[in-house]
């Protein structure tokens, strides 16, 4: 014998609201796209620098190029970031030499991809986007050819 | 370049190379330079894919090199398929091998010897040099006695670099390479992006922007998408290159073979053809390739000019490779993990790449399978080359103590050097080796086997520079003697 289950209208209406708003949640999670992560980490490790929206949005448009595990490692970082932000990422991962490395990564990337080590004082202007380049991308070198 | 197609092959060439890597075309150039009559053919497996398709296309062949292995190995075998072999897919770092590489035995009673010496090699060494036209310093004779003066200057060295050179001037080095370090020819030269294997301003030397005195000499024809299978061995001499090209069966005929198929394929093709020697496919071996990074307090670094610019010869030779492998450290200055991550003193990092020497494995080898690829086995490097890691990092922080140091990180061991070599070793005879001194097989008369498939040893430095000096000393004196 199968017994129906009885809900009351109150338990009815609950139930809907949890539903609702776990199905919202994942939603908000599961709509993260690389930007999430990309301003947290930015806002993170560059405090007081000005990085204006525009940027933040250019750089993961670049940086989502790359390739599919590449992505998908961002994806679930922004997801991630939705989640428990930045600093519950870092708190998680920081141990992992592989996070360590693709943070770092991205973070160069992000820096170099910026005016960043143009500016006399980084924290005194807007960064600008200067975008990715493929040849001549050490801004530190020094050349002896005179 | 003139290209032939594999239907309208019909003569009998003087010389078939297989393979259009460094040690093939750097054979073809000195054989060329001493019989400009004779006929040559090359047979590449892989197509011409120019500068500007590598460019825009950011890999070096259309035949990925996990493609054609089957790799149970659980290692990863970096090589190009196509003309120009490694020329293309190289980072340009131009050292010789140490004088001791050529005598492990002999001097610390372990791995073997070469049946040459460093001195043997030192003019082919310096030939090598002038037409890869070598950026390098003027103070390496006492690690290479008879370097001459590089035909380019040095590339700058970085803020540390200064610091450790001044502290140790005969053992820290600015790297001689393949990279240009001014303007020649129109190419430009180095600055610095540190993408060397494709690099983005043709800085680099590679075949097709150096070596058209070979690709494009009237006696050469060139046949590519010419996958060798076998040879054809007949009355003790090797008649006939059996090849495939697109699904049809040819064969090129010729008096002298060159075999360059890397330390891979050279073997596969030999073991193929059933044709012997001590240890054909055997003692495939590669450097141990470790990374660190060295945080540093107050000094900046990736302010050289390239991107490795110094090596330090502190762990190279010594009674210790009685017991542990020679190590050679290179100061990287590039973002192998990217800049520090503390904000304002992004700079003060500096990775270090420790070469590691290993004694080869009998046991480490390439094999026929059933199938149509050379099988990769379990590889292992040996408890000489991890001893000599653990000790490298113990002694890392006083050898760095000239520099601000406040600690030395160890990363990893690398998947590979992307230095193949060992598979068909050069000897004293067929007891102990494939080829003799000069390359040629030991049985085999008109069979030369080039690459570094034919080093006894690993050596502790990149390897091209020798490759290519190896074949210009194999053509010269194949071509004087007979």
């Amino acid at each position: 014998m199968i017994s129906r289950l009885r809900f009351s209208r109150r338990q009815t209406l609950v139930g809907s609201l949890a539903l609702a708003a776990l199905g919202t949640g994942t939603a908000y999670i599961g709509s993260a796209d690389a930007n999430d992560f990309f301003k947290a980490m930015v806002h993170n490790e560059l405090p007081g620098v000005k990085v204006s929206d525009a940027t933040i949005r250019a750089f993961s448009e670049d940086a989502a190029r790359g390739s599919p595990r590449h992505r998908a490692a961002i994806r679930v970082l922004s997801m991630g970031c939705r989640m428990v932000g930045y600093s519950g990422i870092i708190a998680a991962l920081g141990h992992s030499f592989r996070f360590q490395h693709f943070r770092r990564e991205l973070l160069t990337r992000f820096l170099f991809a910026t005016d960043f080590f143009q500016l006399p004082d980084p924290k005194a202007a807007e960064l600008q986007y200067v975008g990715e380049t493929i040849a001549c991308g050490n801004p530190f070198a020094q050349f002896a050819r005179s | 370049m003139r290209f032939v197609e594999a239907t309208a092959l019909n003569d009998t060439y003087d010389v078939v190379v297989i393979g259009s890597g460094f040690g093939s075309l750097f054979f073809v150039k000195k054989f060329l330079q001493n019989r400009p009559k004779a006929k040559v053919l090359i047979l590449e497996w892989g197509r011409f894919n120019n500068y500007q398709w590598k460019i825009e296309n950011q890999r070096y062949s259309d035949i990925p090199e996990e493609s054609v292995l089957d790799n149970r190995s659980g290692k990863v075998w970096a090589f190009t398929i196509g003309l120009g072999g490694g020329t293309n897919c190289w980072w340009a770092q131009s050292p010789r091998l140490h004088p001791s590489d050529f005598a492990l035995r002999t001097k610390y009673g372990i791995g073997q010897d070469w049946p040459i010496s460093y001195d043997d090699l030192v003019p082919y060494y310096s030939e090598a040099e002038q037409i890869i036209l070598i950026a390098g310093p003027n103070d390496l004779n006492s690690v290479w006695p008879g370097t001459p003066p590089y035909p380019l200057p040095p590339h700058n060295m970085t803020s540390a670099d200064r610091l450790l050179k001044a502290a140790m001037p005969d053992r820290h080095f600015v790297v001689p390479n393949a990279r240009l370090s001014i303007p020649v020819n129109g190419r430009s030269a180095c600055c610095a992006t540190a993408n060397c294997s494709l690099c983005p301003v043709d800085a680099k030397f590679t075949a097709e922007n150096s070596l058209d005195s070979v690709l494009s000499h009237p006696q050469v024809d060139i046949c590519i998408s010419a996958k060798v299978e076998r040879l054809d061995v007949e009355g003790g001499r090797v008649r006939r290159a059996l090849f495939r090209s697109g699904r049809r069966d040819f064969a090129a005929s010729g008096d002298l073979f060159v075999l360059g198929a890397n330390a891979i394929y050279s073997p596969y093709i030999l073991l193929r053809s059933g044709i012997g020697g001590h240890g054909v496919g055997r003692y495939l071996s590669e450097k141990l390739f470790a990374k660190v990074e060295v945080n540093l307090k107050g000094l900046k670094h990736f302010d050289g000019g390239t991107a490795t610019t110094c090596f330090n010869t502190s762990l190279l030779d010594g009674d210790h490779r009685r017991t542990r492998g020679a190590v050679v450290m290179y100061v990287e200055n590039r973002l192998i993990y990217g800049l520090r991550p503390d904000f304002g003193r992004w700079r003060e990092i500096m990775p270090l790449s420790l070469y590691i020497e290993d004694i080869p494995q009998e046991t480490n080898a390439v094999s026929v399978g059933e199938g149509d690829l050379p099988v990769l086995e379990d590889f292992s490097f040996t408890d000489y080359a991890y001893k000599s890691l653990k000790a490298s990092l113990e002694v890392l922080p006083d050898l760095l103590s000239p520099l601000p140091v406040e600690s030395v990180e160890y990363r990893q061991i690398w998947p590979t050097l992307g230095h193949i070599q060992g598979t068909t070793r050069m000897g004293l005879s067929s007891a102990d080796s494939v080829v003799d001194g000069d390359l040629i097989h030991h049985t085999l008369r008109n069979l030369v086997i080039v690459g570094s498939s034919t080093f006894p040893t690993t050596g502790t430095v990149n390897i091209s520079l020798t490759v290519a000096a190896l074949s210009l000393r194999s053509a010269d004196r194949l071509t004087r003697s007979s």
